[in-house]
């Protein structure tokens, strides 16, 4: 059941009749259905896997807090000395990381890598033994999404950083929860708990606001997002037939389609869970108002971006093996060095796994390294940019000079987006050199331009809907934009309300002839 | 131990003011990178191992609770 689609809608409002309809104890019995109704038009074998991942994940954590509650009886009970105790913990750490949690980890990682490979590894098979063989992969639906919430859930719980949630139904509320299910926000459980099971009473307040983020949601989607996919994937589909700015436009296309399609839905899926009265993580925070690329990263896919620093990046920057190596360079080179090693190998691993994850082609582990390494060296070079600006004059603290860092930050992202939006490694390659062929700006006139998926009036409508967005980010930087909207009068509210309407109704990219391009990052 | 630790990871971190706030998290003063170095200093100068779950915005708010911290960890 895709969130573009008419039942969709009409699945969210009966299950809102029905959720605030019934006591308020029950309402997430509501939700654990609706849930279920929406995993399970995926396919019933999907449903399957969930529930079993989600039970193995549930009893691994209520199997440590045991252990654990067990010990802190003991040391109750014995009342040991600072070395016993930490020994003692030591020893239950170990049999909860040795029989609960890594078997739990290996297993639920194994299935996204084996659903995410396993064409590699046909292909694999076949280039090495000339051997046909064809696995039949069932992936189910948000995967990468839900593993990666139910891993940081139990490393959280190993931590002692949270409980258990005690109830499994609960717990698998959590886990498919359909408004964050698709493409996330990456839920963290004990959070999205609280939320869940506190008491919601109908708030019309709420429930507005809720439809307003989800109509704007849409509007990114279905006009902004969709009617770029109609360029894009003409020019990247067939490369070779074009050259100059034509492909540079597609490069700068596919990042704008990025932005409102991922943006778009998380509009989308944050407006329907508000309904609800359920708070969903933010995921975007306006990244093109960035200054930097570490910046930018902290206000896209926010919450991939925070699980990657809590469960990969500082565990291995604390790691003993990591600190006996900075240690070892630090009693030999010296503080600084030690200081960029301890930078450099825990960001350049968490940007080959962000590679990784984001695709199995060569060119996303290429994307993750380039990220790495600009990030990396904004880092380990600060204070000589420093020292640089100050040599040179450059005054940092001034307003065009923070225009200029964000227009840096912009192109160091398309710089991205053209390693991964051909498609492949080899098409990159293409994409360059077909840029650099020819510079040819008569396209803008003479009707080129125009004639490749979208027309003269669609480049108006996409100028003009990207000059709204931006505008609505600047406000929403200084406050809510709803809120501005609720507080004035009547005749104003709605002509807003009937002005976004219509315009998803006219512009928007639907209808017979037209299939609704799929979320982007709906297929991780 | 506070004016020793304050002195070491002001050398450490020049760019830092340990003293400007009792929530230095919280506050976004200490970043994660930061917060790598810090842990990077103690482990290495008070010779303590940081366990993954004394990492929390507590342990790190203020010159006095990573003092507590380290004192804690020595015992």
């Amino acid at each position: 059941m895709s969130y573009l689609s008419i039942v969709f809608i009409l699945f969210l409002i009966i299950i809102t009749l029905l959720y605030y309809l019934l006591p308020d104890r029950i309402r997430w019995c509501i939700l654990l259905l609706a849930s279920s109704v929406f995993y399970l038009c995926a396919g019933y074998d999907k449903l399957l896997i969930v529930i079993v991942t989600s039970l193995l994940i549930w009893t691994a954590s209520c199997a440590i807090s045991r252990q654990y509650n067990r010990m802190e009886r003991e040391i109750a009970e014995q009342e040991p000395g600072g070395k016993e105790k930490a020994a003692m913990l030591a020893r239950q750490k170990r049999k909860c990381r040795n029989i609960y949690l890594l078997p739990s980890l290996c297993l639920v990682i194994g299935v996204l890598a084996y659903c995410k490979y396993a064409i590699m590894l046909e292909d694999a098979i076949w280039n090495l033994f000339s051997y046909p063989i064809s696995f039949e992969v069932i992936v189910p639906l948000g995967i990468s999404y839900y593993t990666f919430s139910s891993v940081g859930y139990l490393l959280d719980v190993y931590w002692r950083k949270t409980k258990p949630i005690s109830n499994y139904f609960k717990f698998l509320l959590c886990v498919l929860y359909f408004p964050q299910i698709v493409q996330g926000p990456i839920a963290r459980y004990n959070r999205l708990e609280k939320e869940l099971f506190k008491e919601h009473t109908f708030d019309y307040k709420q429930v507005c606001f809720g439809m307003q983020l989800m109509l704007y949601g849409y509007a990114k989607k279905m006009i902004l997002a969709d009617r770029l996919a109609l360029y894009t994937s003409q020019v990247f589909g067939s490369l070779r037939s074009y050259e100059g700015l034509v492909v540079l436009i597609a490069v700068f296309a596919s990042v704008f389609q990025l932005y409102m399609d991922f943006s778009g839905c998380m509009d989308i899926v944050c407006g329907a869970s508000q309904i609800f009265g359920i708070s969903l993580d933010r995921n975007f925070q306006h990244p093109f108002f960035s200054t930097s690329t570490a910046e930018f990263w902290r206000r896209w896919h926010i919450t991939l971006g925070t699980w990657f620093k809590d469960y990969v990046y500082m565990p291995v920057a604390v790691s003993k093996w990591l600190i006996k190596l900075i240690t070892k360079i630090r009693n030999k080179f010296g503080k600084e060095p030690a200081k960029i090693v301890n930078t450099v190998i825990p960001l350049l691993i968490v940007w080959l796994l962000t590679g990784i994850w984001h695709g199995t082609g060569l060119d996303y582990i290429i994307w993750g390294l380039y990220y790495g390494v600009i990030i990396i060296c904004a880092t380990v070079f600060a204070g000589q940019y420093k020292r640089l600006a100050e040599i040179l004059h450059i005054d940092m603290t001034t307003k065009s000079y923070r225009v200029f860092q964000m227009v840096r930050t912009f192109f160091v992202f398309a710089g991205g987006r053209l390693l991964t939006a051909p498609g492949s490694v080899s098409n990159t390659v293409i994409a360059v050199r077909q840029i650099f062929r020819s510079f040819n700006p008569w396209i803008f006139w003479d009707g080129t331009l125009y004639g490749m998926g979208i027309d003269y009036k669609d480049w108006c409508v996409v100028i003009i809907g990207l000059l709204i967005v931006r505008r609505v980010s600047i406000l929403q930087e200084c406050g809510s934009v709803r809120e501005m909207i609720a507080s004035r009068n009547i005749v104003l509210r709605w002509l807003v309300y009937y002005g976004a309407f219509f315009a998803i109704l006219i512009f928007g990219m639907y209808g017979s002839g037209y299939n609704a391009s799929d979320f982007i990052y709906g297929n991780f | 131990m506070r004016e020793e630790l304050l002195q070491l990871l002001s050398a450490e971190n020049p760019e830092i003011d340990f003293t400007a706030s009792e929530e230095l998290v919280d506050d976004g003063i200490l970043d994660s990178l930061t917060i790598v170095s810090v842990i990077g200093t103690l482990s290495m100068e008070y010779g303590i191992e940081i366990p993954y779950e004394e990492i929390i915005p507590e342990n790190f708010n203020s010159i006095d609770a990573m003092a507590a911290m380290v004192q804690r960890l020595q015992a």
